[in-house]
């Protein structure tokens, strides 16, 4: 898919594929250790502010527990009278900035014997303090909690908080301590009644409005029975506990943290806030010594809101720098590409055979600069060798030009002329000759040396092209001259007298196979001389096939030997003599078989009664050319055939 | 074409593979002048792969022994194959050539 | 024209008479009708907060007030002081009352099964009735601590009873082993104070032969011969406000808080929710959809028997003597 894109799409995709992904790594392994740290540190600061907010409570707690548990041990000790009594009480709420009112409230009969209540009370209203009793039996203070419940637990306790009754508005808790007596029978002691202090808790309000818990975080108080003390919500207060909250919003994990807080643990979770809908950070931790507890509360947004902005600032950054390095990408790429597709661009125009455009113009000593300069010598290199190729080319056609003027030369010497002697109907004569290459080395030739001879000749140059050629034409030249002078010579005279003048200056070692025969048209008689060549085939009067075997001497031009006898038979009018080459019987086919000379033979016996030389030629042509069929012309194909008809009738 | 040569004794074996003609004669005259040349005159010649000699390869042939023959050498050819003997016979060039039957025959002749 | 000018007289004279008439009844139904509840407002009066609040008792042609109750009233005081007509009271208080005099009759009642439970935590070891010999049990006074006593005599148990006025406190924080609670109120507040259900041990009541129902409509029986018609149209239109009531829980649960709010009371959303709840389960027990206002005989019966056995009265008034069924719902 990418194959085929340009190069700078393919760098973009991989450069950039890579970058963002490595980006995206760095970023989440950043952001992950980053809000790691964050929320690990939020969590320490809130479990910090907690232990100090809580101990800053207990300090006021604490103390003032001291008070009623002072004077508990105080009146252990025993019968107190009326007056010293109230003196305590009071001097308590006096002395005391933190106690609102204060009581020592008896068992019934406890005090005075016939009386089922008394309990002094004091309070603070306004500058004064106040005194006062709680003995209205429709308050019947016994049955109370801040009675009855450290009563029956033998133990100190705080209460639940409630509303001072007469202001309306102000939280209070009441520390209850019970008292003993000792039994004057016995060792033991026995419960004789409650001392308690009033304290306002508006402190703690106070203290919890302080906190700085971030910008959106918060801090709750609960009391015993989880009960909201502290809370954002002011309609909750006094009002609602966090199990109410639980129970509303179906939360499970909320109820579960009541539990947990009511039964004094400290602890650490996230949770869902029910009142904000958000995720938020909560440590508790209990007052020991009220039974009370607190949570510091704080969303987990507003921690991570500055690494939110950081991670979006980090986003639109990253996002720039992707879009910037697509740029640089595209600049690179641009100019990688620029003199690669210049360097095209010249190439298909050379490639049209504009071997001389020009090349794009590169200076740099980079891959692409080298690549140039390669160029550059290859459209040299390229240029010169259409040259030459042009130049040799031209010679070619020169040459071949010359090679077909040479083969029109040579064809012009071979006579060519059917029938030659159209008014004597003693003779007929028929020949081919079709060279290999353009000029070649076989030959014939047949002219008349007077009124009654025929002469007749055929040869084959050792070799093909021009210098078998030119062999031939000192050959045939050297036939005709020989001829003319040597008149009345044999056919092996001439031919003796051929090879002398053929063996003078012939470094080359070339030679010629040659068959000539003197034909006595008037008689019949026939002379013939064979230096080397294939034997001729008669066709006599009676359709016999007969071959003239006989070899009287090396091919001319071999070596100086000794003379060339001469052969003699005697013809019957009727009688073709078939001359031909080994262009004939070494005709290859594609298989590279030979036609041979029975495949001749076969052909000549089909044209046994055929007297027409012509026919006879062409018979012979047609089977060869019907056997080497598509193969390629491997030598000169010649043949000559004479008609001996005899009976001379001269036709004036 | 292919041409082998090895030396067995005081002779020089060519052994030619193939067939003799055009395209190859010139290929046979450069290598066979070149060992000429360099001094062997005594070469027999393994006709027994000639496959096929045309005129070109008479040539060549013939120009080898006259080059053998003015240097005072021996020319030998053996184990020729009957169609290749029969162009040898027409043009009489087994009369020219020493051509004898197979290698014994030819280290023999050139004793 | 002599018999005319009798017309003439007679019409009006016939007018006046009617309307007389009408008017004795009309006055009668216009006059404003009040009814005491027997504690501050609260979900367990929300039938009758709703029905006032969606004027069906102005519907059903009645002028009616609420006379919020709490524990500086006496219900009763109001109602045979004839400061209020109608008053809410417990079938064992009731019962009480009538054996000791007071012609007061039950015109419907409402609640059909006890919500009276006593509650002890697990982890003190209290899981059967035995378990309870020998631990600290609180009751609150009067009309709460009957059924409880006779619990424990009929279980033959030896208990330590503390008597308790203010709440649960005392029991959360171990005071008590045992304590009593109304199904739909403190025994709610204890599940949210921090105990899951399956921390605790409940006696229901109603499980252990107790099983006498609680709220119901009172008056007195010469208000009852006085106005039939009023009592009859006002415990229907109350039961139409509790159908509402139900119904449409939210709304109401609104008009309660309202109420609440303006007695001063802290209202607590989650606390009223499940109250309205359970009065739903203890008005239309079992997934009932219908009303049913009647007094069974067996149920006063066994109001009257704890009241004899425990000494508090020595005999109970008839049951035709205490119950009138009033009203569509009254059918048996």
């Amino acid at each position: 898919m990418l194959r085929n894109r340009t190069l700078r799409f393919k760098l973009s995709a991989y450069i950039l594929t890579g970058t963002i992904l490595v980006m995206t790594v760095l970023f989440f392994y950043y952001y992950s250790v980053s809000r790691k740290l964050i929320l690990e540190s939020a969590r320490k600061n809130a479990q910090h502010l907690t232990m100090e907010t809580v101990n800053s409570i207990e300090n006021v707690f604490r103390p003032s527990a001291k008070i009623p548990e002072n004077l508990a041990f105080v009146l252990d000790n025993g019968i107190f009278d009326e007056d010293k009594l109230h003196c305590l009480v009071e001097t308590i709420v006096k002395k005391n900035s933190e106690v609102f009112g204060s009581t020592v409230a008896f068992e019934p009969g406890a005090f005075f014997p016939d009386q089922q209540r008394y309990a002094p009370y004091y309070f603070k209203n306004g500058e004064q303090v106040v005194e006062s009793d709680l003995n209205d039996p429709a308050y019947n203070y016994h049955l109370q909690d801040w009675y009855q419940i450290p009563k029956e637990l033998d133990k100190p306790i705080w209460s639940e908080p409630y509303f001072d009754e007469g202001g309306g508005d102000v939280i209070m808790a009441t520390y209850s301590v019970p008292f003993y007596w000792p039994v004057l029978e016995n060792r033991e002691t026995e419960f004789r009644g409650i001392i308690t202090i009033d304290i306002s808790l508006v402190w703690l309000t106070q203290v919890f409005n302080n906190l700085s818990i971030y910008e959106t975080g918060y801090g709750f108080l609960l009391s015993q029975s989880g009960k909201y003390l502290v809370h954002p919500n002011p309609d909750d207060i006094m009002n609602t506990s966090i199990f109410d909250i639980a129970e509303l919003h179906r939360d499970q994990k909320i109820r579960d943290l009541g539990r947990k807080m009511v039964r004094g643990e400290t602890g650490f979770m996230t949770i869902v806030d029910p009142f904000s809908g958000k995720e938020v950070f909560l440590h508790f931790a209990p007052f020991p010594s009220s039974g009370y507890s607190m949570g510091i509360v704080i969303p987990v947004d507003e921690l991570l809101a500055d690494l939110s902005h950081l991670n979006r600032n980090i986003g639109i950054i990253g996002v720039l720098g992707i879009l910037a390095l697509f740029g640089v990408i595209s600049l690179i790429s641009g100019r990688i590409t620029e003199p690669i597709r210049r360097l095209s661009g010249a190439t298909t125009l050379i490639g049209q055979g504009d071997f001389n455009a020009a090349l794009p113009k590169i200076d740099t000593n980079d891959e692409i600069g080298q690549l140039m300069h390669s160029f550059e010598k290859m459209q040299i290199a390229l240029a010169e060798y259409i040259e030459n190729l042009k130049r040799t080319t031209a010679d070619k056609e020169k040459i071949e030009g010359e090679l077909r003027i040479a083969h029109d030369i040579q064809m012009s010497i071979i006579p060519r002329t059917f029938p030659p002697f159209p008014d004597r109907s003693d003779v007929d004569i028929y020949g081919i000759l079709e060279s290999a290459k353009a000029v070649g080395g076989d030959l014939y030739d047949f002219f008349l040396l007077d009124e009654d001879r025929l002469g007749a000749a055929i040869g084959d140059v050792s070799g093909k092209g021009v210098p078998a050629s030119l062999f031939m034409a000192v050959t045939r030249t050297l036939l005709r001259a020989k001829s003319m002078n040597m008149k009345n010579a044999s056919p092996g005279k001439i031919v003796t007298s051929m090879d002398i003048d053929l063996c003078t200056e012939n470094d080359a070692s070339m030679f010629v196979t040659f068959f000539y025969f003197i034909l006595n048209l008037k008689t019949g008689e026939l002379e013939y001389c064979n230096a080397g060549h294939n034997p001729p085939f008669v066709l006599d009067e009676n359709s016999k096939i007969t071959a003239l075997d006989t070899v009287h001497g090396f091919p001319l031009g071999v070596m100086e030997a000794e003379p060339y006898q001469t052969g003699k038979i005697m013809i019957k009018p009727g009688t073709r003599i078939v001359l031909y080459t080994d262009g004939v019987t070494e005709a290859e086919n594609e298989a590279r078989e030979l036609f041979k000379e029975k495949r001749l033979l076969d052909t000549l016996k089909l044209m046994k009664d055929v007297q027409d030389p012509k026919e006879i030629t062409l018979a012979v042509k047609s089977a060869v050319k019907g056997f080497t069929l598509e193969a390629e012309q491997s030598d000169d194909l010649t043949m000559l055939v004479i008609t001996y008809l005899g009976g001379n009738f001269n036709q004036e | 074409m292919e041409l082998k040569s090895y030396q067995e004794n005081k002779a020089t074996v060519i052994e030619i593979i193939g067939s003799l003609d055009t395209m190859t004669a010139p290929e046979f005259e450069k290598q066979v002048t070149e060992m000429i040349d360099s001094g062997s005159n005594i070469i027999i010649s393994d006709c027994n792969h000639l496959d096929y000699i045309s005129s070109s390869g008479l040539r060549v042939l013939l120009m080898t022994l006259k080059n053998i023959t003015n240097k005072g050498g021996k020319f030998v050819l053996f184990g020729m194959q009957e169609s290749v003997f029969e162009v040898f016979k027409i043009c009489r060039f087994d009369n020219l050539f020493t051509i004898v039957a197979d290698k014994a025959a030819a280290m023999q002749s050139i004793e | 024209m002599p018999l005319k000018t009798k017309q003439n007289l007679l019409i009006p004279i016939v007018w006046f008479c009617c309307s007389f008439l009408l008017n004795a009844q009309s006055f009668t139904v216009n006059k404003p009708i009040k009814l005491v509840l027997h504690w501050v407002p609260q979900a367990q009066f929300a039938g009758y907060y709703v029905a006032l609040e969606k004027g069906i008792y102005q519907k059903f042609g009645l002028d009616l007030r609420i006379i919020t109750g709490g524990p500086n009233v006496s219900v009763n005081d109001c109602v045979t002081s004839g400061r209020a007509e109608f008053g809410t009271y417990f079938l064992l208080n009731a019962t009480k009352l009538a054996a000791q005099g007071i012609p007061l009759i039950n015109i419907a009642q409402l609640s059909r099964r006890s919500a009276l439970i006593l509650v002890a935590k697990k982890s003190s070891g209290i899981l059967k009735p035995d378990d309870l010999n020998d631990r600290k049990i609180g009751l609150y006074q009067e009309e709460f601590s009957d059924i409880p006593l006779a619990f424990i005599k009929n279980n033959s148990l030896d208990v330590n009873i503390i008597p308790i006025a203010t709440g649960i406190h005392i029991f959360l924080h171990g005071g008590t082993d045992v304590t009593n609670v109304m199904w739909y109120n403190e025994y709610h507040t204890i599940l949210n104070c921090g105990y899951n259900p399956d921390e605790l041990t409940t006696f229901y009541m109603s499980d252990y032969g107790f099983n006498v129902p609680e709220d119901g409509i009172y008056c007195l029986r010469s208000t009852y011969d006085a106005n039939p018609e009023v009592c009859k149209r006002f415990v229907e239109a109350t039961m139409e406000g509790w159908r509402y009531a139900f119904d449409h829980p939210v709304e109401a649960l609104n008009i309660v808080i309202g109420e609440m709010k303006e007695a001063h009371i802290p209202a607590n959303l989650a606390h009223q929710q499940w109250m309205l709840a359970r009065m739903q389960d203890i008005i239309l027990p079992n997934g009932q959809t219908e009303f049913t206002t009647y007094l069974t005989p067996d149920a006063y019966e066994m109001s009257g028997k704890i009241l004899i056995e425990n000494g508090s009265v020595k005999t109970v008034t008839s049951f035709e003597n205490f119950y009138v069924p009033v009203g569509k719902y009254a059918e048996k």
